[in-house]
């Protein structure tokens, strides 16, 4: 459970930074977003990457808590990159339920 | 002109992952599936599956019943415990009147059932990823070896590619997200696999080919070993499992039948002994989880009973070596736990950990298994690339004719190796336990290694592999024949339906049906199944898109369409 909720975590904040990134903006939003929001997603995206080791740590400790962490951001950044070509909004959207969906799995872990 | 290092870098990553790229691919889908080598170990002998495996305390009892009643007079008891959670078997071993090493391998549910199912199981893959089945004569390092010299020269061409890989991909994080499906040359859609594929897993890359160079740096650069050699050697300490010092290899395959040394003291007089199953509490209330236990000596007043830690522990990356011994008349602990290891041997025992994935679940391993998947993945798609970016530009014949060599290469490296893998696990399911050798076994050096012998005295272990390596041939002779695009399709179409098939295949072998395991509860051998069954549909709709029949089926659907509205 507590990988599932890292999972949902790094995806959460992947889907932050790819919805900012520029090449994708015009794919993920109907109308561009304005700088404010640019800038929250960003702060939004790492702080969730960051976040995503605790479930790691919690499972395994820090050694083997952060080799899983690294993994595990590579399966979530899969996760979010291929489903993204074929519908980038709602891949992004996706993200914001993964953001509480990780707070929740976390809660019941 | 001077080229830029960009330039140079491109040349070095485009070249050396081309030619070493086919070898790297194999060695990448084996280590990946190696990762569930003790799953498919156990998958791959029917007598293991569905039993109801003792407690660890019952089982050294029962194997200590067992030794008591075969070998009461021994010399020396030893027993390979089982690892519950990913391949339960128990191997006893002792010494016979004679001081001959006796051994049976028995399922650790209390029945007395034998394992006769002789296999090389997951550990093929192991031994095919770092020595493509050769036998390794001399794991010291101390003689020259071929084998494990190309993987290790593959395995350093791979870090090279990684670190070149870096340098060429101008704009990491501007196309960190960026994979275009639709853009409009095919080239573009390669790249964006290979650059989101090799970005996003690189620090697994790196670390995975960086830890494997390492733990075996002794063996790549061999100069040290050989200087060692010149002096007296010490008296070789062999352990159970085999393996000596500095060989960290065979002491953690719970398959393996280790030599029992045979430097035995003389017996002492008869006396009652404390139960080993006590010493065994005591021991691993100390050191965790233990693999093995050697008892010298056996109901004598100088009786001594060792246990061994497990080398790989499910709770530490690190590889250990720790061991205890007891005497056995009295209890009295005669070797504490806590061994004194040196920092070189401290350093690739981080290595070997973080290489073989012992530790952290089975969830970790799917982590491994994923980001290895990538890996492969990305290696095929950059040999894929190489000719998609050029065989447009091709202006000579020569130059046409080195990409379509390169076509059918790419064929033989990439699907070739994966129909081998799946005509493999097809051998382990379908030939007869009967072709076993029951004496069969592993004392030292690789187990799953090659022989030529005539196919009529060969065993069931040497076909498991003549299999691989037929199937192997056979699919490079097709790519060879056929057009690359239908071969690419035909081949990937027939390793999924092999992987398809796998789990229907079981209802054909006694006690391997996927059903009654369901209900067993037997999930290591369900799991082994269902991931071949899930793999093969990926494959099965990767030769569906490149047959070409999902575009005709769109484009007559785009037909028919206004056909149905003039009708209308």
């Amino acid at each position: 459970m507590y990988l599932l909720s890292t999972f949902l975590c790094a995806y959460a904040g992947f889907a932050a930074l790819c919805a900012i990134t520029a090449r994708n903006v015009p794919l993920a939003w109907t109308t561009p977003p304005s700088r404010r929001v640019v800038r929250g997603l960003r702060v939004a995206g790492y702080f969730l990457l960051a976040l995503s080791w605790i479930p790691c740590y919690l499972q395994w400790d820090v050694p083997m808590g952060t080799a899983a962490w690294a993994m595990n951001l590579a399966a979530s950044g899969f996760a979010l990159v291929f489903p993204f070509a074929y519908a980038p909004k709602r891949s992004v959207q996706a993200g914001g339920v993964a953001a509480l969906l990780a707070g929740l799995v976390l809660l019941v872990s | 002109m001077e080229k830029s290092l960009t330039q140079r870098m491109d040349w070095l990553h485009t070249w050396f992952g081309l030619v070493l790229g086919w070898l790297a691919f194999a060695l990448f889908l084996t280590g990946t599936i190696a990762v569930f080598w003790l799953e498919i170990q156990h998958w791959a002998q029917p007598e293991l599956h569905g039993a109801k495996m003792l407690s660890p305390e019952a089982t050294v009892q029962y194997s200590v019943d067992y030794l008591q009643k075969v070998a009461p007079n021994s010399g020396r008891w030893a027993a390979t415990l089982p690892d519950l959670d990913r391949h339960p078997l128990l191997v006893l071993n002792w010494l016979d009147e004679n001081n001959a090493q006796q051994f049976v391998r028995l399922v650790p549910d209390g029945s007395g059932r034998k394992v006769t199912t002789v296999t090389n199981g997951g550990r093929f893959f192991v031994d095919f990823h770092w020595t493509f089945n050769r036998e390794v004569a001399d794991l010291s390092g101390r003689t020259f070896q071929w084998t494990y010299m190309l993987s290790g020269f593959v395995g350093m061409a791979f870090l090279i590619c990684t670190i070149t890989g870096l340098i060429v991909h101008k704009k990491i994080f501007r196309n960190f997200f960026t994979f275009r499906r639709q853009a409009k040359s095919m080239q573009t859609r390669w790249l964006d696999a290979h650059n989101v594929l090799g970005v996003l897993s690189w620090p697994f890359q790196f670390m995975i080919v960086l830890t494997g160079l390492a733990f075996y740096c002794y063996l790549y650069i061999p100069t040290g070993m050989q200087m060692a050699a010149r002096s007296p050697s010490p008296p070789p300490v062999a352990v159970i499992g085999g393996g000596g010092p500095g060989m960290l290899w065979g002491r953690y395959a719970s398959d393996a039948v280790g030599s029992v040394p045979r430097n035995i003291v003389e017996p002492g007089n008869p006396a009652p002994n404390v139960p080993i199953v006590d010493l065994f509490a005591r021991a691993r209330a100390q050191m965790g989880v233990l693999s093995s236990f050697t008892v010298n000596n056996p109901g004598r007043d100088n009786a001594t009973v060792r246990f061994g830690g497990t080398r790989a522990r499910p709770d530490a990356i690190t590889f250990t070596s720790d061991s205890m011994t007891f005497d056995g008349a009295t209890g009295r602990v005669i070797s504490p736990a806590g061994n004194t290891t040196n920092a070189v041997q401290k350093i690739t025992n981080v290595f070997g950990g973080l290489h073989f994935a012992f530790f952290g679940g089975t969830a970790m391993r799917v982590l491994y298994f994923l980001c290895g998947a990538a890996g492969t993945i990305m290696i095929a798609s950059g040999l894929v690339m190489f000719t998609a970016k050029r065989r447009a530009k091709a202006k000579s014949v020569a130059a046409r004719r080195f990409y379509d060599f390169v076509d059918r290469m790419n064929v033989a490296s990439v699907s070739g190796a994966m129909f081998a893998c799946a005509s493999y696990l097809w051998a382990l399911r379908l030939l007869p336990r009967d072709l076993s050798d029951p004496n069969g076994g592993f004392s030292g050096g690789v187990y799953a290694s090659i022989r030529a012998v005539p196919l009529d005295q060969a065993l069931r272990t040497d076909l498991e592999l003549y299999t691989f390596w037929a199937a192997w041939g056979v699919a490079a002779l097709h790519a060879l024949v056929r057009a690359p695009q239908k071969a690419w399709a035909e081949q990937f179409a027939a390793v999924a339906a092999l992987c398809i098939g796998l789990p229907a295949l079981g209802y054909l072998v006694p006690n391997c049906d996927i059903g009654s395991m369901i209900a067993a509860g037997d999930w290591k051998m369900v799991a082994v199944d269902l991931g071949a069954l899930s793999i093969g549909v990926m494959l099965a709709c990767a030769a569906w898109k490149m047959s070409g029949k999902r575009a005709e089926v769109r484009a007559s659907k785009a037909v028919a369409a206004p056909a149905l509205q003039t009708a209308e």
